[in-house]
C-alpha cells in the first residue's frame, strides 16, 4: 500500500495535507455520530487535480466539507498551505454535486455571489467584467439574466463551476460535479474544466464515482476504500495535458491498464461494502 | 424541464443562445377561441345554473327557503346598489345598501385581523425555524393551539372580551395566524442544506446566510401560509358574526344568519354569493401572487 506522501515527484509544494484525519458528522434524527473518514493521510500538492474515487457513501464528500471548512476534524488534522483549516476561506471554493445555485437569483446573480459575501477590494466596474467574462468562459453568454430554472442540468452546473472559478481561488473542491449530468454534456464539461483548471493553474480536488471521469481528470487518484473510508492506494496518471480537448484519450494503452487496474481497486471495495450491508 | 423541447437538446449554450427563445404567435380565429374558450364555457356554464335554479326554485315554491334566481338578483342589487322600493317596511332587514355595509364591516375586521396574523406570524416562525431554543419554548402552544378547534375557546374568549368587535378580531387572528407561523417555520426547516453550504463556501455569515438564503427560500412558504390564513380566517370572521349578537350591521356572517332566522331567502342567499365572490377573488388574487414572488417554484413542483 503506498500512502506515502513523499512520492519523489517534481510537484509543487504541498498545499492541503490531511495527517491521520478522522471526522464524520451528527445524524441528528438518530442522535448518533457517524464516522465517515478514518485515519486519513493524503497530500495535495500545489497546482495539482487530486481525483478520489471510491463507493457511494465511503466519505468522500466528507472529506472535501472538511478541506472547505464546513466540518472540523474529529481527530488528527487537515492543514491548508501549513495551517489548520478552520472555517471558510477565500482561497478554497466549491462546485457542488446538487448545483447550489440560488433559484431567486439570474445566472449573473449567482455567479456574482462571491464577491457580494467577501469584500474582494476590488472596484465594482472590475467586478462586473470579471464575472462577465468568467460566464463568457463557460459559454453561458446570452443567459445571464436567465433564472436557473430556466436552464438545463448542464447549464446549471455551469453556473456552478463560474460561481466556483470567478474569484481565481487557489484550490477548487469539486464534489461530484458531472454526477448528476447525461454523458454527452458530462464529456463536454469535463474538457472545460480541464482547460479551465490549466490555464488558472489551480489545485483541483475531484470527487467522482467514475473510473473513465477519474482517469480523464486527475494527476493522482485516490482510492478510498467503504465507510469508514480510508485512502487504499494512490495510483499515478501519467497521461499528457490537455487530455481532452481532442478527445478519445481512451484509446491510450496506459487509459486501458489503469482502469483495469482501479476497477480492480473500487470493485473489492464495492463488493465489500455490499456484503458488509448484508452482514 | 419539461417546457423546453427540441433544440434544449442541445446543452451547449452558445448554440441555443443564438436562436431566438421567443417568437410571436399569429392571432388566427383558432387560437382566439382556445384561448377564450374557458371564459365562453363559464359562461355558459353559469346561465344554465341560473336557469336550473330559477326553474328549481318555482317547482319547489318555497321562497323562504330557496328564493327564485331573479328574487335574488333583486335582493343583490338592492342591498349593494340601493333602489329599493320606499315602501320597504323599516323592520325589515332588506334595506338599500344592506350588503354593501354589511361586506364593508366583515372586510374591516378580516382586513385587520389578517394583517395582524401575518405580521405577527412570520416573524414568529422565523424564531421558531432559526432557533432551537424559540423552537422548544413556543411549539408546544402553537402545535396545540393549530391542532385545537378554535371555536372551542370561544366561550372563554366571551368573558374577556364580550360579544363586541374585539371578539372578532381575536376570532380572526386566532385562525388565521398559525398557517403563517407553521408554513413559515417548515420554510426555514427545509431549506436545502448544499445552499446554505454554498453560500458558507463564498464566505456568508450567519446573518447573511439568514437573509440571502434562508429568507428568500422561505418566502414561497409565507405565500401559502398566508393563502391558508386568507381562507381560514373568512371562515373566522363569518363564525364570530354568527356568534356575537350585534343588533344591527354585524356583518356579512351576521346577516346571513339574520336573514335565514327572518326566512328572508332572497337576502340570505343574495349575501351568500357576495361572500363566495369575496373568497374565490381572494383566492385567485393569492395564486397569481405566488406565481410572480416565487417563479422558480413552479418550475420545481413540476
Amino acid at each position: 500500500m503506498n500512502v506515502s506522501n513523499a512520492t519523489a515527484n517534481p510537484r509543487g509544494n504541498p498545499l492541503v495535507v490531511a495527517e491521520n484525519l478522522t471526522v464524520g458528522y451528527e445524524l441528528e434524527r438518530e442522535r448518533k455520530l457517524l464516522t465517515a473518514l478514518t485515519n486519513i493521510n493524503l497530500t495535495i500538492h500545489e497546482g495539482e487535480f487530486m481525483v478520489l474515487v471510491g463507493p457511494s457513501g465511503c466519505g468522500k464528500t466528507t472529506f472535501i466539507n472538511a478541506v472547505a471548512g464546513l466540518l472540523e476534524p474529529w481527530e488528527g488534522s487537515v492543514t491548508y498551505a501549513g495551517k489548520p483549516i478552520k472555517g471558510t476561506s477565500k482561497d478554497r471554493s466549491m462546485v457542488f454535486q446538487s448545483y447550489a445555485v440560488m433559484p431567486w437569483r439570474t445566472v449573473e446573480q449567482n455567479v456574482r455571489m462571491p464577491f457580494e459575501f467577501r469584500d474582494s477590494g476590488l472596484p465594482d466596474s472590475e467586478i462586473k467584467q470579471r464575472v462577465q467574462s468568467m460566464i463568457n468562459d463557460v459559454g453561458l453568454q446570452g443567459f445571464e439574466q436567465s433564472y436557473p430554472h430556466e436552464l438545463s442540468g448542464g447549464m446549471r452546473q455551469r453556473v456552478g463551476i463560474a460561481r466556483a472559478m470567478v474569484t481565481q481561488p487557489k484550490l477548487l473542491l469539486a464534489d461530484e460535479p458531472f454526477g448528476a449530468l447525461d454523458a454527452m454534456t458530462r464529456e463536454v464539461l469535463q474538457a472545460q474544466l480541464e482547460k479551465l483548471v490549466m490555464e488558472a493553474k489551480q489545485t483541483v480536488i475531484f470527487i467522482t464515482h467514475s473510473i473513465d471521469e477519474a482517469i480523464s481528470l486527475g494527476d493522482r487518484i485516490a482510492v478510498i476504500s467503504q465507510r469508514p473510508g480510508t485512502v487504499r492506494e494512490i495510483v499515478e496518471v501519467g497521461l499528457e495535458r490537455p487530455r481532452l480537448a481532442e478527445g478519445e484519450i481512451t484509446s491510450h494503452p496506459e487509459y486501458g491498464q489503469l482502469r483495469q487496474h482501479l476497477w480492480s481497486l473500487v470493485k473489492d471495495e464495492a463488493l465489500g461494502a455490499k456484503s458488509g450491508a448484508v452482514a | 424541464m419539461t417546457d423546453q423541447i427540441a433544440p434544449s437538446k442541445n446543452t451547449d449554450g452558445e448554440s441555443l443562445a443564438s436562436q431566438p427563445r421567443l417568437r410571436d404567435a399569429e392571432w388566427t380565429f383558432e387560437r382566439i377561441w382556445r384561448r377564450s374558450r374557458y371564459g365562453v364555457i363559464t359562461i355558459i356554464n353559469l346561465t344554465i345554473f341560473a336557469l336550473l335554479w330559477e326553474w328549481g326554485a318555482t317547482v319547489y315554491d318555497n321562497a323562504n327557503f330557496i328564493p327564485t334566481f331573479t328574487d335574488m338578483a333583486a335582493a343583490l342589487k338592492v342591498g349593494w346598489l340601493g333602489g329599493g322600493s320606499d315602501t320597504t317596511q323599516t323592520f325589515d332587514l332588506l334595506q338599500n345598501f344592506v350588503i354593501a355595509k354589511n361586506f364593508w364591516v366583515t372586510l374591516q375586521v378580516y382586513g385587520v385581523g389578517l394583517a395582524v396574523s401575518i405580521v405577527i406570524g412570520i416573524p414568529i416562525g422565523l424564531m421558531m425555524g432559526g432557533s432551537k431554543w424559540a423552537d422548544a419554548i413556543l411549539s408546544p402552544y402553537v402545535w396545540t393551539f393549530s391542532s385545537l378547534p378554535r371555536i372551542a375557546i370561544f366561550p372563554i374568549l366571551v368573558l374577556f372580551l364580550g360579544l363586541g368587535d374585539e371578539i372578532k378580531y381575536a376570532l380572526v387572528i386566532l385562525t388565521a395566524i398559525f398557517p403563517v407561523i407553521i408554513n413559515t417555520w417548515a420554510g426555514v426547516k427545509t431549506t436545502e442544506q448544499s445552499l446554505i453550504h454554498a453560500a458558507q463556501v463564498f464566505g456568508a455569515s450567519r446573518r447573511q446566510v439568514y437573509q440571502k438564503v434562508v429568507l428568500p427560500y422561505t418566502l414561497p412558504f409565507v405565500v401559502s401560509g398566508i393563502q391558508l390564513a386568507l381562507s381560514r380566517g373568512l371562515v373566522g370572521v363569518v363564525i364570530a358574526e354568527f356568534l356575537t349578537g350585534a343588533s344591527k350591521d354585524g356583518g356579512l356572517g351576521w346577516l346571513i344568519f339574520r336573514a335565514a332566522r327572518g326566512f328572508n331567502g332572497a337576502l340570505t342567499y343574495a349575501a351568500l354569493i357576495s361572500l363566495a365572490i369575496l373568497a374565490l377573488v381572494l383566492v385567485q388574487g393569492t395564486r397569481s401572487m405566488e406565481s410572480k414572488i416565487a417563479p422558480w417554484r413552479q418550475v420545481s413542483k413540476a
